[in-house]
């Protein structure tokens, strides 16, 4: 019976392990393939194998100036993090005002606004029926191949104002009473009470719109069209793995994926424990 | 005494009163509060919705005035090759991608929960819901290059006597597209599986052992139909994915071999991208809609009828 145990036990960490490796195994390759060199690509695994490793394609891609036939990755990656991180900042604010006033304040109209919320999530914005009216209001604003087509779109969140709502109404009224004893405004309160409370959601809530912002393809695509200075590198590193006016190789592909991967990886690394409590949070929903 | 009550009813009234003010104010400073919300999502979020379906009763392009046709957009997008081949596409995507990706996250989340020790246990989680976190770019590229006629998989497997033909026919890009998400999301799928079996009470599972009833009957007769909350909603994720999907079909294939890999989502940005075909490509993704929806409920009411 023991060894029955210990058998299923080992077996079940080979099991996991191998898991492990499947799920690990296309960021060693991508890591690798974008060190070696363009004939060995392919071919060549086994760090044995391998004659040399090179930095050439990161030269390439970490390049400040150039050509005219070259992408400008660094600035796709300013790009990126610049729209992705106003459209988080907005989702922060919006969501944590609209929660606050939700759970703590009365007025007409409070109860249609949740429900409202709820349908809200349950049909997100990324839905496609939403995006062909709201590319040609973005047309008829003048916003297309501008930052702000990009950021305006996407500048609150169902999901975010129904975590916060969830929070907010565990912080005791008490704490909110004693602030509006002391004369705090409504707003003070949200922002020096409220939110500082509120660190693990607002992490939740920042992490997965910033990543959600930073993956989006399609919409970028629609709007920044052939805008090449202004593409986040999502849409750069697409565009070029497309063709057309550029002129291709494996290698700088790969390094390019890489630097579309790190910011990701950095951030998981970081916050690992926000990103399980948040799946499961959002899983809740349906 | 009666100057007393006089008094108390005065400081009720005045209360009252303040009340009332203090009701009056905060009913107004909430309306400003949520009024940023409410505008910009009417803007955004209502107008786009609301205009989507009269948007397809239109032939448009942009550039020259628009004109209404009816229902044309629908009639001309339903007896497409393009449609028939999205269908088909779906179908076959479904079949293999819902019960595999949905067993794999199963059997990973049982695992996962026989895994004794916490921080190891986080570590195996972390890892599980690192490729749903990646860009969908970044792992196209990767793929591209994993699977290419030159690289290591293809020619091993050759070597074995298989001849993967992973994005040139139209049955093997169905199989690679479902193995690269089901690659992405069994993680996903696994957590959320594991925070339903979390939430099941550890009392039904002895209450089962006295019965002394084994693994195999605990399975069956209690995680899964006390997991069914949890299973419905890893499954309307598993059916929406071949709905949302673009990126992958995108980059990786454009749609082919013979449109083996065209999606909804696809056809609706080729045709508003390539062709301004506004009115058209409303068509499509309404289309999109309410396939997605229909598909949604014959499976909720499959799920709940075999629970």
């Amino acid at each position: 019976m023991k060894r029955w145990r210990l058998t299923g036990k080992i077996m079940l960490y080979v099991v996991l392990s191998l898991v492990l490796i499947i799920q690990l195994y296309p960021y060693v390759w991508l890591i690798l393939g974008s060190l070696k060199l363009e004939e060995e690509i392919y071919t060549r695994f086994l760090p044995s194998h391998i004659t040399k490793l090179t930095l050439d394609y990161y030269r390439k891609v970490i390049n400040l100036n150039p050509g005219p036939f070259e992408p400008h990755f660094l600035l796709a990656l300013i790009n990126s993090f610049f729209v992705a991180g106003i459209d988080t900042i907005a989702v922060i604010l919006t969501s944590a005002i609209t929660a606050y006033a939700l759970t703590r304040l009365r007025f007409r109209g409070r109860v249609f606004l949740q429900n409202f919320i709820i349908f809200q999530w349950v049909f997100p914005r990324g839905g496609v029926m939403i995006i062909i009216p709201l590319f040609l209001l973005i047309n008829a604003l003048g916003l297309m191949k501008t930052y702000g087509g990009m950021i305006l779109p996407f500048l609150t969140s169902a999901w975010g104002v129904f975590l916060y709502s969830q929070y907010f109404r565990g912080i005791p009224q008490e704490i909110v009473d004693a602030a509006r004893a002391d004369g705090a405004s409504e707003a003070r309160i949200v922002f020096s009470i409220m939110l500082p409370m509120a660190g693990s959601v607002t992490a939740i809530i920042a992490l997965f719109n910033f990543l959600g912002r930073w993956n989006e393809l399609l919409w970028d695509l629609l709007v920044i069209r052939d805008a090449y200075n202004k593409m986040t590198l999502n849409v750069l590193v697409a565009t070029y793995f497309q063709g057309g006016m550029f002129t291709k190789e494996p290698g700088v592909e790969l390094a390019s994926a890489v630097l579309l991967t790190i910011p990701i990886l950095l951030l998981f690394f970081a916050f690992r424990r926000y990103f399980v409590e948040g799946i499961t949070m959002r899983g809740m929903k349906g | 005494m009666f100057i007393k009550i006089r008094l108390f009813k005065s400081w009720m009234d005045k209360s009252k009163k303040l009340q009332k003010i203090k009701a009056k104010k905060t009913l107004k400073i909430g309306l400003l509060l949520v009024l940023p919300y409410i505008i910009y999502n009417l803007v955004f979020w209502v107008y786009p919705t609301a205009f989507a379906f009269p948007l397809a009763l239109f032939k448009w392009d942009i550039i020259s005035p628009s004109q209404f046709i009816g229902l044309q957009n629908f009639m001309e997008f339903w007896s497409s090759e393009e449609f028939r081949a999205i269908m088909w596409n779906a179908v076959r995507f479904m079949l293999i991608y819902v019960p595999f990706s949905m067993g794999v996250a199963l059997v990973l989340a049982l695992l996962f929960r026989a895994v004794q020790s916490i921080q190891l246990r986080a570590v195996f989680a972390t890892v599980a819901i690192l490729p749903h976190m990646s860009s969908p770019v970044a792992y196209s590229i990767i793929f591209y290059h994993i699977l290419s006629p030159r690289g290591f998989l293809t020619l091993g497997l050759r070597n074995l006597g298989l001849n993967p033909k992973w994005f040139s026919d139209p049955w093997w890009v169905i199989v690679t597209f479902v193995m690269i998400i089901a690659w992405k999301s069994s993680g996903y799928y696994a957590l959320l599986f594991l925070a339903g079996l979390n939430s099941i009470s550890q009392d039904v599972y002895e209450a089962a052992m006295l019965d002394s009833a084994n693994w195999w009957t605990r399975f069956w007769q209690i995680s899964i139909p006390l997991l069914n909350p949890a299973l419905v909603v890893v499954m309307i994720l598993s059916v929406q994915t071949f709905f949302i999907i673009f990126s992958e079909p995108f980059l990786l294939t454009g749609g082919g071999p013979m449109l083996a890999s065209n999606t909804f989502s696809l056809e609706a940005f080729n045709q508003l991208y390539n062709n301004l075909k506004v009115g058209y490509s409303a068509a499509i993704s309404i289309t999109q809609g309410l396939t997605t929806f229909v598909f949604i409920v014959i499976l909720k009411k499959v799920i709940q009828r075999e629970i």
